[in-house]
């Protein structure tokens, strides 16, 4: 009997390894048409307020107030506004393909969702209201709840028909949350950037930050791919040290202060937090043409911060009234050490061409 | 070989499989809190052994046989035992078909267990797709951009072959590919002064955004594994040309090496098929003045050039589309209602359960019906 249970075992095993000898794993190899492989995930929250995204694409700035949430398979981007009792309101932003069945259609689905019956062609004037930014007409649909529960679903949205894509921008929630943040709604309208839009008359630029960025680019530096949320992006590349990394970001307003940006990139290469007063303290002024950046070096100072941080920051912001450039290089704390004029030469070279310009560089 | 044959083909196994196989019912049932559906299925029925973890160890041993073990057990026995036990004559008929019967349920079983393929296909309201997505597995890819003028060639690394401190590489590309951490679940955050160091090594594309923490592998259906990896690209000289974050969350990276352009993606394994649906309209409907759930339908245009065909299907619940082997279930949709999620299933034991319903039942007639005569007769014959 042993014996025979022995072998009952090892036939279980031999069939449980022959069935895992199955599964082989090997790289497969296909091809496929081109337009097949454009990202079918979405470049959702890497790339809104991003500056390289591809052209036939929308792009918007996220209003302070609400949340940024991870990547979803299928928004562009995906955000929330928090009430004061936990309740929140969700605003989300996709597009597709041709007019996804018309104004009407969209709105009904939406009402459905909303708990309301659907409404006729000539009912429709009532919901929704004409805008236009940038030049490029579109839609706001406002669907009130019929009733005045506070937690009654409220949706309002912005539909613009742009480059062959229906494109949506909608907040849902209950109605006490969504009515408090209507105003934030239409920051966010008011943000988008149309990337095909015909180019704008042109003017002289009425600001100094008017127009695209440009600087002289130091020798030894080259352009690396950087992400689409820089303006600019390049690496330095030594024999026997870390490749460090340069870029440039844009973002509106002070993008969260002086002290917290200095100190989350003081943090980043291990150094303590500086007080405001010492990040006013160590504030240099560099000055170009047209400019004053606010230049730091972020570079271990004391013995002990020698000895554990070997990493350094040369970063320099230029603010305007309604937006904030940083420029930042990262990297070995030596290497830098021989690429602080060049640095100071890309700050004093800074300038805003307009695209003509640009086109006869 | 008697004594082993005898007991293959004992009463006693079949109630010794029985009882297993209600023990692993409750036990797979109840951990299903813990595992989810996907988790408990794997862990207690498609496998050979329970496993059990030596807590603070890496050691695993088996504590309980798994549903594979009970599965194969009960048909070995039930085949041995039509060759043993069974004494064939007309009276017994029903009886041979219902053993068929349970032999085809198992069988079936067995064979859909370990051949059925579930994916996903999304498609956007408008647009035409012709793959699906598997929505546990996760494949690398290389995409060559500069193959040809008008497609692309595709390099698909499985998820089997990503692990941590592994490489991976293929003979035509000209860099090898090191996984620094792979991570079979994790959370995506925004880099800032909480970025924990090890992140940092991340310095290309969206890495420099971005960073990933490792959370712990869920089996729930309301649940995904976020696959995330960390990975350096090096050349031939084992040079290094950058190090990137991918997740199943983020769209394809481009990069160039060697003056060619390639893409990188972590994302899920794509099964491509010789035809192509299009989305004509999602419709949810609603129950008039509520939000509760009437219906939920895709209408398809479904399109093989190959065969010159070109039809379209409402596809809603309960009324799947089936074609070309596979069979397409309305399964989800976004909640803007513009993308339909249709499960794809291919499953090359699906005919075993209704073959074996029909035998079972056939043959449950038949046994009864010929008791039932026998009994008319015998009392017919007393009266």
């Amino acid at each position: 009997m042993t014996r025979n249970l022995r072998l009952l075992w090892t036939t279980l095993v031999v069939a449980a390894l022959v069935s895992g000898g199955c599964k082989r794993t090997t790289v497969a190899v296909y091809d496929v048409p081109k337009e097949a492989v454009s990202p079918s995930t979405p470049t959702a929250a890497i790339t809104p307020s991003g500056q390289n995204a591809p052209k036939g694409r929308i792009q918007w700035t996220k209003p302070e107030a609400w949340t940024e949430l991870a990547p979803t398979a299928f928004r562009k981007g995906n955000y929330i506004a928090e009430g004061t009792d936990g309740k929140k309101a969700e605003i989300s932003v996709s597009s597709f393909p041709g007019n996804v069945g018309g104004v009407l259609a969209n709105v009904n689905r939406w009402r459905g969702q909303a708990g309301l019956s659907p409404i006729t062609e000539n009912q429709l004037e009532q919901s929704l209201s004409q805008v236009s930014v940038q030049g490029q007409a579109g839609q706001l649909v406002d669907i009130q709840p019929e009733s005045s529960d506070p937690s009654a679903v409220y949706i309002v949205a912005a539909i613009f028909l742009y480059g062959g894509e229906s494109w949506f921008f909608k907040m849902t929630g209950p109605q006490e949350i969504v009515s408090g943040q209507i105003a934030a709604f239409e920051e966010l309208v008011n943000s988008l950037r149309f990337l095909d839009s015909e180019p704008e008359p042109k003017a002289s630029p009425s600001k100094p930050t008017d127009g695209e960025l440009a600087f002289d680019v130091p020798s030894g530096w080259t352009e690396s791919k950087g992400s689409s949320m820089r303006l600019a992006s390049y690496e330095i590349v030594k024999d026997g040290f870390p490749t460090a990394d340069f870029s440039i970001t844009s973002f509106p307003g002070e993008a969260g202060g002086l002290s917290a940006n200095v100190n989350r990139w003081r943090q980043q290469v291990g150094l303590q937090k500086w007080s405001d007063a010492q990040v006013k303290s160590e504030q240099k002024a560099v000055k170009s043409d047209s400019f004053t950046f606010a230049f730091f070096d972020l570079k271990p100072v004391t013995d002990a911060e020698k000895a554990a941080v070997k990493e350094r920051i040369l970063a320099a912001i230029l603010t305007s009234d309604d937006r904030s450039w940083f420029f930042k290089l990262r990297g070995d704390v030596f290497l830098l050490d021989t690429q602080l004029k060049k640095f100071r030469k890309v700050l004093t070279t800074t300038r805003f061409e307009s695209p003509s310009e640009n086109s006869d560089r | 070989m008697k004594p082993f044959i005898k007991f293959f083909s004992s009463l006693e196994l079949v109630i010794a499989c029985m009882v297993l196989g209600l023990v692993l019912v409750f036990v797979g049932t109840i951990d299903q809190v813990n595992l989810g559906i996907h988790g408990a299925t794997e862990r207690y029925f498609y496998s050979f052994f329970v496993m059990w973890k030596i807590p603070n160890s890496e050691i695993s041993i088996p504590y309980l046989p798994g549903g594979y073990t009970v599965g194969i057990t009960l048909l070995v026995n039930l085949i041995t035992g039509l060759f043993v036990r069974f004494r064939y004559s007309w009276k017994k008929t029903g009886v041979l078909m219902i053993h068929f019967g349970v032999i085809s349920l198992l069988i079936g079983e067995m064979v859909s267990s370990m051949m059925q393929v579930d994916s996903n296909m999304a498609i956007d309201e408008g647009a035409t797709v012709n793959y699906s997505e598997d929505r546990t597995l996760s494949e690398l890819v290389v995409i060559d951009h500069s193959h040809s003028a008008t497609t692309d060639r595709v390099y698909a690394f499985p998820k089997a072959m990503l692990k941590t401190n592994y490489d991976v590489k293929h003979d035509d590309l000209p860099f090898s590919i090191s996984i620094n951490q792979f991570m079979t679940n994790s959370v995506i955050q925004r880099r800032d002064e909480n970025t924990p160091a090890k992140s940092l090594i991340a310095n290309k594309d969206i890495g420099l955004d971005y960073y990933a923490i490792e959370t712990p592998k869920t089996g729930k259906m309301d649940e995904i594994n976020r696959n995330t990896a960390i990975l350096t690209i090096f050349d031939s000289m084992g040079n290094v040309a950058g190090t990137w974050l991918t997740s199943l969350a983020f769209p394809s990276q481009e990069f160039s090496f060697e003056g060619k352009d390639y893409s990188l993606q972590l994302r899920n394994k794509r099964y491509y098929h010789p035809f192509e649906i299009k989305l004509i309209d999602f419709s949810f409907d609603r129950y008039l003045g509520t939000n509760i759930p009437m219906n939920y339908s895709s209408m398809i245009e479904l399109t093989n050039q190959e065969r010159g065909e070109k039809r379209e299907f409402l596809i809603y619940m309960n009324h799947p589309l089936r074609y070309n082997g596979l069979t397409f279930f309305q399964s989800s949709f976004t909640p803007d209602e513009l993308t339909t999620i249709l499960q794809v299933v291919s499953n090359p034991g699906r005919h075993f359960p209704y073959i074996s319903c029909i035998l079972i039942f056939v043959g449950l007639t038949v046994q009864f019906g010929t008791g039932l005569i026998t009994f008319i007769g015998r009392r017919l014959k007393k009266s």
